[in-house]
């Protein structure tokens, strides 16, 4: 059977369907926040938390005595949980007594039920009045949340899930590796379908030739015909595949995550050599369930295809069997089915069942009642309605309380920001600072602006110029840019000035780390194999990292800021450069093929690479010819047939041809920015912030990353605007184009910077807060101003670091002295499982200048960026802002917020059970699904929640009724407000009101200012 | 000149498919494409702005291409439940391509 060309792209249009509801995973050296449910996000908040239940089994919501807390920490004000709770009645029409019951039991924190004489009676009162209550009976069909494998696990107490889970993440952890496995499956290269084929045909359990599915997979390499085969044989409905398809990637939604991005990453190195595709996961999968079906034949008498599983579910004895495996019968009845199912006479006792079921289920809802009504003064009719209206409610409880704790802090915001709004700041300041948005920059701008005439400014840390890195040293190839963007600018790093000693005690010792972090063996070996030197590494980052770190910093020059190409590259110079490649190209072909060593013919070479990456075939085989055409040729006394075959072996391995050329060509003239970018490029990121003129005579760019020990997590606390690395080299990028003169010539009248300004770069590490200015580009009559400045800003990451570490775990009770050290530690030590706090606490997003937060204790919580609605006429800078800045902090805030809510399910659980897998994520245990999302450890603190999940709640300061237009005409941003997945909010300093997009209402609500000032007094 | 009816199919969707139907096209061996970025306008799903500097995933763009008439009609229908789920549209005209005859 070979599918067609119609059916291929059908099945793969289902997949692609299927697996828009699972976020895509990014290699985990460049951790990239994101929002699991992205793909619900064309659809309400609400309904898309009620319908991920399906597929991830999370919790929808913070339970009630988690609210409670906040409730009591004034977190939650009872005015906004009243408010919430009165909309809840007002939407299902009913009366006030229901609101006020409601308010009752969710802030009634006194224990259940103590049984006495009295509470029995009114139990049993309830339960009377429940007479004609019936519990209702979930009928179990094959649909979103139940699937094949579930079906048959609940029926027949089987274990096909975990069994085919199991053998899809062998197979992708040895596919999928980048370095980390001993051993590689056979013809990797080929793709992960042909290389698990040749593996599943020598297994005897799961390939079986008399079977069509093993001949439809001996004889097509197509993964669709497997997957189309085993839809027909399931007898899956037409209609039924793509949630078909859904459920299958749900089981193993981390894997799928990786595949997704990989199959849309086809430039990733690992791609480009062993492929790996959704539909070829799909099709293995497939295969599995078929074969395991077929196992399960024999044992049921039938086989399970979907109109057949669908009738066993319909019989009432298989409710049976479900209740029983699952673990939800009734205890007292659980023996008389044991009995019944050995007696096979399960539908007899069916009815039995239901009536202990059905009294089971008055006596808890009675229970249930008492556990409301206690205390509670007020009078009910139909206690029948009192039970559904509780239920419906306790449904829609945990988004109430969200609702209610995010208006708490909107309302706080706008009285914190009002005093601020309503005054106006001009000044001239020594310096100007560019921070990142993150919520990391907010203290160390407070703390700078404390101590020193500096202002601050907000801008995405990949500073408006989206690049590729090309890190030669460390051969690595990074995205500077958020994840939305594709770079096409690349920038070279060379290193400066190294010794060939120190390189090969770099080489040597990362070596050793390479075989320690990723060896799975490494724990029981490594001392042994490499003795002292790894022994002293061990002991000097675990019993001494504060002296041992300084020393092994100058050893691996970790500082060295590396030379960067930042300039475009002349055509001529490329096509000089690519000549002097390919020339000493052919010099090493030549010595290997024919053992000649060539020199002084350089241009013999050149004629003959001319021929070689000729559009036309200039050499050709003559007949009868023995004399060589090319002048290399003659001068290597070669015959014709000989310079023939020395040029086809240049073009067929050493990639000398005129496709290959023109690939060099179009891949250097990427190199660099041409003047033009510099220029716009350095334009957009001034106008982005609203610095256009009043320039300080020092301006700098501070990027920002983390740095921490054996933690596969730590590009997760870089730059989240920088594809999870770090900022600096964007900083330096902006920093080397406005220096120029020809470019701020370029930039007036628009912006006019002074020629006694210049513009530097620094980084910010955030574990310590402490900030290096880079000084090696500054000329040496400003180096004084330089070194002062260094001086002050030291000062503010003390202060910055200090009031971080208060709420780090064991450094908030440290004294200042030793609070510092606590953290200089958790840089080196590589026992820390929180080096930082990271993002987390992050919960809004400020969009305006710096007058209106300026001054105001955000703790970390707020992105802040800089914008100036009166240099942007025609609202184009907000949208650059909101499409891309707010969607990136979005998939922070959301990343953080389902992570915190629920971490199993969203989360990666404790870092302490993580092993790093195929050098590209993380697994829990020894074989898992691949970890997504956040640990335990960034999140939660001693088991609780630290992390509070709150939508991100933005501000931007633009008047309404000219700038909301940037909202609607950006169909992500408009999705992500009106489907409440960010809550929005204008400050119009015109109409002295914040215009609120209200949920409920779904309408635009204006707040004016003097009742924000009522509120704060 | 050879003078050969053809079909010109035009899909227009959000800048985060392109790579998927890229690779789709691939499958199937359409042998070449023309791909246009940041288009704007106004659909059932709202409207998009074409100049989003920093996030190309939600602007939108276009992917032409020249194909027979089987072809055309394995793309549509082919690619119809992915547009019943995505923004996008796809639009086929009768088309005339002249092909220079090469000796």
């Amino acid at each position: 059977m070979i599918v067609s060309n119609k059916e291929i792209l059908y099945l793969n249009s289902l997949i692609e369907n299927a697996v828009d509801l699972f976020h895509n995973f990014w290699p985990m050296t460049s951790f990239i926040h994101h929002n699991p449910l992205h793909g619900f996000e064309n659809m309400h908040f609400e309904d898309a938390i009620n319908k991920a239940q399906n597929y991830f089994h999370n919790r929808k919501f913070l339970s009630r005595q988690e609210y409670q807390e906040f409730f009591k920490k004034g977190k939650i004000k009872p005015e906004k949980l009243q408010d919430e709770i009165e909309n809840y009645c007002q939407k299902n029409e009913e009366d006030g007594v229901y609101a006020k019951l409601y308010f009752y039991i969710l802030t009634n924190t006194s224990e259940s039920v103590i049984s006495n004489d009295k509470t029995e009676d009114f139990i049993e009162f309830l339960q009377e009045k429940l007479s004609s209550t019936c519990a209702m009976q979930k009928s179990q069909k094959l649909g979103l949340n139940f699937g094949f494998c579930d079906a048959l696990d609940n029926l027949y107490d089987t274990n096909l899930c975990e069994e085919i889970n199991q053998k899809l993440c062998k197979m992708s952890m040895r596919h999928l590796d980048e370095g980390q496995a001993v051993w590689a499956p056979p013809e990797k290269e080929k793709g992960m379908y042909f290389s698990w084929k040749r593996i599943i045909k020598k297994d005897r359990v799961f390939f079986n030739k008399s079977l069509q599915i093993c001949r439809i997979l001996t004889l097509s390499d197509k993964p669709e015909d497997i997957i189309y085969w085993v839809l027909q044989e399931l007898k899956i409905p037409k209609d039924e595949w793509e949630d078909f398809f859904v459920l299958q990637f749900a089981k193993l939604h981390g894997w799928t995550g990786f595949l997704r991005w990989r199959s849309t990453n086809q430039d990733y190195l690992y791609q480009k050599k062993y492929p790996a595709y959704l539909e070829e996961f799909l099709a293995i999968r497939l295969y599995f369930l078929y074969m395991y079906l077929k196992k399960t034949e024999k044992k049921l008498g039938y086989f399970p295809d979907f109109l057949r599983l669908e009738q066993e579910l319909a019989k009432k004895e298989s409710f049976l069997r479900i209740q029983y495996n699952s673990g939800k019968m009734v205890p007292k009845f659980i023996e008389k089915y044991e009995q019944a199912e050995k007696n096979s006479s399960l539908e007899q006792v069916y009815e039995e069942y239901m009536l202990i079921y059905n009294e089971t289920y008055k006596q808890e809802s009675a229970k249930f009642l008492f556990k409301c009504l206690k205390g509670f003064d007020g009078i009910f009719e139909d206690y029948g309605l009192l039970l559904d209206r509780l239920n419906a409610f306790e449904e829609q409880e945990g988004f109430i309380w969200l609702k209610a704790m995010e208006e708490s802090y909107i309302e706080d915001l706008m009285i914190e920001m009002l005093p601020n709004i309503q005054s106006q700041r001009l000044n001239v300041f020594d310096a100007q600072f560019f921070f990142c948005i993150d919520v990391r920059s907010e203290s160390i701008r407070r703390h700078i602006e404390n101590i020193a005439n500096i202002e601050t400014f907000g801008i995405g840390g990949f500073f408006g110029i989206p690049l590729k890195l090309i890190d030669i040293p460390k051969r690595d190839e990074s995205n500077l840019c958020p994840a939305v963007v594709k770079p096409k600018n690349v920038v070279y790093k060379f290193e400066e000035g190294e010794g060939k000693e120190s390189i090969k005690l770099k080489k040597a010792l990362r070596h050793i780390y390479h075989d320690l972090k990723y060896n799975t063996m490494s724990a029981y070996i490594m001392v042994e194999t490499i003795g002292l030197l790894f022994g002293f590494d061990f002991f000097g980052k675990t019993i001494l990292p504060n002296l041992y770190m300084p020393f092994r910093k100058k050893v691996f020059n970790e500082e060295n800021s590396g030379k960067l190409l930042i300039d475009k590259y002349p055509k001529d110079e490329i096509l000089e450069r690519i000549k002097l490649l390919q020339r000493e190209i052919v010099k090493v072909a030549l010595k290997e093929k024919y053992e000649l060593n060539v020199e002084n013919l350089d241009d013999e070479i050149d004629e003959f690479l001319q021929m070689a990456t000729s559009h036309e075939d200039v050499l050709r085989l003559e007949k009868g010819r023995i004399k060589p055409i090319s002048r290399l040729a003659i001068s290597l006394n070669l015959l014709h047939y000989e310079e023939v075959e020395f040029l086809r072996i240049l073009k067929q391995q050493y990639q000398i041809s005129y496709f290959h050329k023109h690939r060099h060509i179009e891949k250097l003239s990427k190199v660099g920015f041409t003047f033009k970018e510099q220029v716009f490029y350095a334009k957009n990121a001034l106008k982005l912030t609203g610095l256009t003129k009043s320039f300080a005579p020092i301006v700098v760019f501070c990027g920002h990353e983390s740095k921490s020990e054996n933690n596969p997590y730590e590009s997760a606390l870089d730059c989240g605007a920088c594809g999870g690395k770090s900022s600096d080299t964007n900083g330096r990028v902006l920093t080397y184009i406005l220096n120029k003169p020809e470019i701020r010539e370029a930039l007036k009248p628009d912006i006019d910077i002074p020629k006694n300004t210049i513009f530097v770069a620094a980084l910010h590490n955030t574990v310590t807060d402490k900030i290096k200015i880079h000084t090696y580009a500054i000329p040496k009559d400003r180096l004084p101003e330089i070194m002062s400045l260094q001086k002050k800003i030291d000062l503010a990451s003390a202060n910055s670091a200090l009031e971080r570490a208060k709420r780090l775990p064991l450094a908030d009770k440290l004294n200042d002295k030793k609070a510092l050290k606590f953290i200089e530690r958790n840089l080196h030590d590589w026992s820390q499982p929180r080096p930082e706090w990271g993002l987390a606490t992050n919960h809004s997003f400020i969009i305006g200048p710096r007058d209106i937060s300026q001054g105001i204790k955000f703790k970390n919580r707020v992105f802040l960026h800089s914008y100036d609605y009166k240099k942007d006429k025609i609202g184009y800078y907000l949208e650059i802002i909101l499409s891309a800045p707010l969607v990136i902090g979005e998939w922070i805030n959301m990343e953080h917020f389902f992570s915190a809510l629920d971490n199993k399910a969203f989360g990666s659980e404790s870092k302490v059970y993580h092993n790093v897998v195929g050098r590209f994520g993380v697994i829990s245990g020894n074989m898992s699904d691949l970890r997504t999302g956040l640990a335990a450890q960034s999140v939660h603190l001693k088991g609780k929640v630290y992390h509070e999940p709150l939508r991100l709640m933005t501000f931007i300061d633009a008047p309404f009724y000219e700038y909301r237009i940037a909202i609607d005409k950006i169909r992500k941003v408009s999705e992500l407000v009106y489907n409440e997945w960010v809550k929005m909010i204008f400050i119009d300093r015109k109409e002295e009101a914040f215009f609120y997009y209200h949920g409920n209402s779904k309408r635009w609500k204006k707040i004016e200012f003097c009742k924000i000032e009522e509120k704060s007094l | 000149m050879i003078m050969q009816k053809m079909k010109k199919i035009e899909i227009i969707i959000e800048g985060s498919s392109l790579e998927v139907l890229k690779r789709l096209l691939d499958k199937i061996d359409i042998p070449g494409y023309t791909i246009f970025h940041n288009l704007e306008g106004m659909g059932s799903h709202g409207f998009h702005e074409g100049h989003l500097l920093f996030n190309e995933e939600d602007a939108l763009v276009m992917l032409m291409s020249v194909v027979d008439e089987a072809k055309a009609n394995d793309i549509a229908f082919g690619l119809e439940p992915f547009l019943q789920k995505h923004s996008g549209a796809i639009f086929l005209t009768d088309t005339i391509r002249a092909k220079a005859k090469k000796d």
